[in-house]
């Protein structure tokens, strides 16, 4: 191994370290806070304040949870623990979740399914990939429209389409929204931007691949395509 | 109820008492394993909160050691580091359940609630308030004596603030118990969802909106 390469490993256990060492701090802040906000004597108006705080806790906890899924550790550990479970009631489970959502924009949201079919997953990862993929079909959907999230049952893969009739995606910014920190548009204040990279690096997790098919005011559909282990 | 924590980081250890105490038990602090071990031989605890990363004996070791003298206490783990591999060695090890950091309050009281049932001799499986009763044995909930139909989500929930009675949940808390914590930035509204939805199946007096903060099941 050249010098370049034990450096870059070097800086990956860095990191990786560095990603553990921020829980502990984080837990303190946040098991503090939440003793303050149960606590009824603590007067209303710092309580709802608390909440707000907590709630940023929670963001610098995903952040650190991103990353590290996108550093990709323990894959081979993670991996061991991975269950057969039906992929098609995880999907629904995330519908059901993000259902209120769609419904303050007016959204239909139909899920298509000949048949329930399994893989083997760790569910709060994918769910985390399809709860992305139907969040941000919604997000950038006018009021109204349509997403469809569609199963394709074959012999030896299962894909999974998320299609909605958003404002798309151009060609040239198709490989980069699966970049860490690329936004379409710089503006947009939600998200950390780390959403679709994880979504990829779960994927692959599950040796799985994501699509991309998108024009401009038409639409997006990504198709998550799984290996079946029959 | 007699709860022993076991945590090197002394901030992180108060705070856990702290919220404890809130909820009546007793609680008492070591800040090592081995300290861990000579407690637990001396008195009696009904829970060990046991952290894995701990110097000269890590939560693990203590583990193995209690399980090979036969000490069956309850044991929840708590563990920042490497999270899927300590997760595996300390449910290999006997654990009885596994907590990761940064956990929220509610997910702790949640477990620590759960593994007490589940270890207490004299257990019941129905909790009460006022007219509403749950048998979560059956997975059956009652309202002045007639069964209700929920969906597994609003059991789910509804279980939750029945084992936690007069504690407030935020949403945030909520939506982390439904759906795993990586899924919340946008869920808060299906939070608010289900607990209408549970209104309309128990009335309007039991689960109280606490405005800008969440929700609390009053005795």
């Amino acid at each position: 191994m050249n010098e370049l390469d034990n450096y870059k490993k070097r800086q990956h256990r860095i990191f990786g370290e560095f990603l553990h060492e921020i829980k502990t701090p984080l837990t303190i802040i946040r098991t503090h806070l939440e003793s303050e906000i149960i606590n009824e004597t603590v007067p209303l108006e710092v309580r709802q304040k608390l909440v707000l705080d907590v709630e940023e806790v929670a963001r610098i906890n995903h952040l650190v949870n991103d990353m590290k899924i996108l550093l990709g550790e323990n894959t081979k550990m993670l991996q061991k623990t991975f269950k057969n479970e039906s992929l098609l009631s995880l999907v629904m489970d995330v519908v059901e979740s993000l259902g209120p959502l769609a419904s303050l924009k007016k959204q239909k949201i139909s899920l298509v399914s000949q048949e329930n079919c399994t893989v083997l997953m760790d569910e709060y990862k994918l769910k985390q990939l399809f709860f992305n993929l139907i969040s941000n079909a919604i997000k950038y959907s006018k009021n109204n429209s349509q997403i469809n999230v569609l199963f394709f049952i074959e012999k030896d893969f299962i894909s999974v389409e998320v299609k909605d009739e958003g404002m798309g995606i151009s060609l040239q910014n198709q490989t980069k929204v699966f970049d860490a920190f690329y936004r379409v548009d710089e503006h947009a204040q939600e998200g950390n931007g780390l959403g679709l990279a994880v979504s990829n690096a779960i994927a692959l997790m599950h040796n799985a691949k994501i699509s991309l098919k998108s024009k401009i005011g038409k639409g997006s559909r990504f198709r998550v395509k799984f290996k079946r282990d029959l | 109820m007699r709860i022993l924590i076991v945590e090197d980081e002394i901030k992180l250890s108060n705070n856990i008492a702290d919220l404890l105490k809130t909820q009546k038990y007793e609680c008492e602090q070591v800040y090592n394993g081995e300290e861990a071990l000579d407690r637990i031989y001396e008195q009696h605890f009904d829970l060990v909160l046991l952290d894995i990363m701990m110097p000269y004996l890590n939560g693990i070791e203590v583990l193995k050691a209690l399980r090979e003298a036969n000490n069956s206490i309850g044991v929840l783990m708590l563990s920042a580091r490497n999270q899927v591999e300590d997760k595996v060695n300390g449910l290999d090890a006997g654990a009885d359940d596994y907590l990761s950091k940064p956990f929220s309050n509610t997910e702790l009281l949640a477990r620590i609630r759960s593994l007490l049932r589940r270890h207490s001799d004299t257990r019941s499986s129905v909790i009460k308030c006022r007219d509403l009763m749950m048998d979560d044995v059956k997975k059956e909930v009652k309202l002045c004596g007639e069964a209700l139909e929920l969906t597994s989500k609003q059991y789910k929930i509804l279980e939750l603030f029945m084992m936690n009675i007069n504690v407030t949940f935020t949403r945030l808390q909520l939506s982390e118990y439904l759906w795993g914590d990586e899924n919340t930035d946008r869920s808060a509204n299906a939070v608010d969802a289900h607990l209408k939805n549970i209104r309309k199946k128990i009335g309007e007096g039991y689960i109280e909106t606490i405005h800008s903060i969440g929700y609390i099941l009053r005795a």
